[in-house]
């Protein structure tokens, strides 16, 4: 919580100059996790979509015929997409995010710039925090496509389930409110993995053998933070 | 308030007895220092976590004591050159000499002109566009030195600088960056290395000291 606040208190002090290099910083970032995970999060968003709407596809002809769009709808874009979509941003760009801090502290970076009067919580966090928000609402959106339209083609290109019964059914069932709960999700739980990583990055102390240790130790708390958030937003919203 | 621009106090370590010492402004200040110490001592003269044990007092405050905002601000008048160098590795020598200038280091022409400068004084205008990875140790360490002096620094605190140069070399280039700032303190293992800094700078006095060696 100090690590917040102190992150939180760097925010409000930024000068026009410091501006222009923190958003300079953020957009590399946001390249990084957004862009370049955007081929990864199709792939992964349309097979996980696959195995949902075959299960799913199982118990709708078996139980409700024609709910087979209002299952998958809820799985996937309530459940599954934000979590999955975390996962690989943690994956990615949590690890990436929590070894350069590390291996930054080794090198003495961090402190020459605290020597040099610059704020390693503004130059350090700050973009990444930003970024990672944007790039979790943003990825969050690109997995729930992949996993609700592309492998919808995908089932119905191998004769898994009717397209037009699937994509009908689907359209009735998915609500904007679930849509807006899931890209919030998906930036909460990315904005939690910046957090974590660059705590566990930038107090990695200034031994090589700390920057494993902090991408794990980084991992770790984000799993449980992703998780623990996910399993508060089930019981608010749904239970 | 204290005259001095810099108290240090060191306790007794590695055999080297416990010592301290004040550096008055207006001065060059080239400290002869146990090797591997001139790093520490610039970390303990900054409020940074340092292996050797002391207090130090810049500008009148203990950094180590402030709050970290506090201490931030009171070292955005203090040029650092530290050890290691501490360069941004993804920023080109350019963006590393200005980063001070971004985050409220003065700089009084404007920071365009002051990069210029501090990149000119430093022999750094043909490697300007280059990241510190591909730049040797001693083009690295240029390279910080640029940042240190940058913009008006009141303060120049050097930790064993230019070791690797060749001595005309590094003679050359601390004379050059004497006269962006109004105290320089140089904490050098081998201060025969700049004994022709008199007959180069002539404009601020150069006082040698011999502390803390052997």
């Amino acid at each position: 919580m100090r690590f917040v606040g102190a992150a939180l208190r760097s925010a409000s002090m930024v000068s026009s100059r410091g501006r222009a290099v923190l958003v300079r910083t953020a957009v590399n970032q946001l390249r990084f996790t957004t862009v370049d995970a955007v081929p990864l999060l199709l792939l992964v968003g349309t097979l996980v979509g696959l195995t949902v709407l075959v299960q799913a596809n199982l118990h709708a002809s078996e139980l409700f015929g024609g709910t087979l769009g209002r299952i998958v709808a809820a799985t996937v874009v309530r459940e599954v997409g934000p979590l999955v979509t975390a996962v690989l941003i943690l994956g990615r760009s949590g690890t990436a995010i929590a070894a350069e801090l590390a291996t930054v502290g080794t090198l003495g970076e961090r402190d020459a710039l605290e020597a040099s009067g610059v704020d390693p919580y503004q130059y350090y966090v700050l973009p990444r925090v930003g970024a990672l928000v944007l790039s979790g609402a943003l990825l969050t959106i690109v997995f729930l496509a992949a996993a609700l339209v592309l492998s919808g083609l995908v089932a119905a290109v191998l004769g898994l389930i009717p397209a037009a019964a699937f994509f009908g059914s689907l359209q009735l069932a998915l609500l904007p409110t679930d849509m807006a709960w899931a890209i919030l999700k998906g930036a909460v739980y990315a904005g939690g993995i910046a957090l974590f990583c660059c705590h566990a990055g930038l107090f990695a102390g200034d031994r090589a053998t700390g920057i494993p240790q902090a991408v794990t130790r980084g991992v770790v708390a984000s799993m449980v933070f992703i998780f623990a958030v996910s399993a508060a937003f089930s019981i608010v919203l749904y239970a | 308030m204290s005259a001095s621009v810099l108290t240090l106090r060191v306790a007794s370590t590695d055999g080297v007895p416990s010592w301290e010492r004040e550096f008055e402004p207006g001065a060059v200040h080239i400290v002869e220092v146990p090797a591997g110490w001139g790093g520490q001592l610039v970390r303990l003269a900054v409020g940074l976590p340092a292996r050797l044990d002391g207090r130090a007092t810049l500008l009148g405050s203990d950094l180590a004591a402030l709050p970290r905002r506090e201490r931030l601000g009171a070292v955005r008048e203090v040029g650092v050159l530290p050890q290691p160098d501490g360069l941004v590795s993804n920023l080109t020598v350019r963006d590393n000499v200005r980063l001070p200038l971004h985050f409220g280091r003065p700089a009084p022409h404007g920071a365009e002109e002051e990069t210029d400068t501090a990149l000119r004084l430093c022999e750094l205008e043909g490697i300007a566009g280059v990241r510190p990875t591909d730049l040797t140790l001693d083009l690295r360490e240029r390279a910080a030195l640029g940042r240190a002096i940058c913009g008006r620094p009141r303060v120049l605190l050097l930790g064993e600088p230019l070791e690797t140069h060749p001595r005309r070399g590094a003679v050359r280039l601390l004379a050059g960056c004497l006269a962006r700032t109004g105290t320089t303190i140089v904490f050098a293992a081998d201060p025969e290395r700049f004994a022709g800094l008199d007959t180069m700078h002539h404009s601020t006095e150069i006082r040698h000291h011999a502390l803390g060696t052997r």
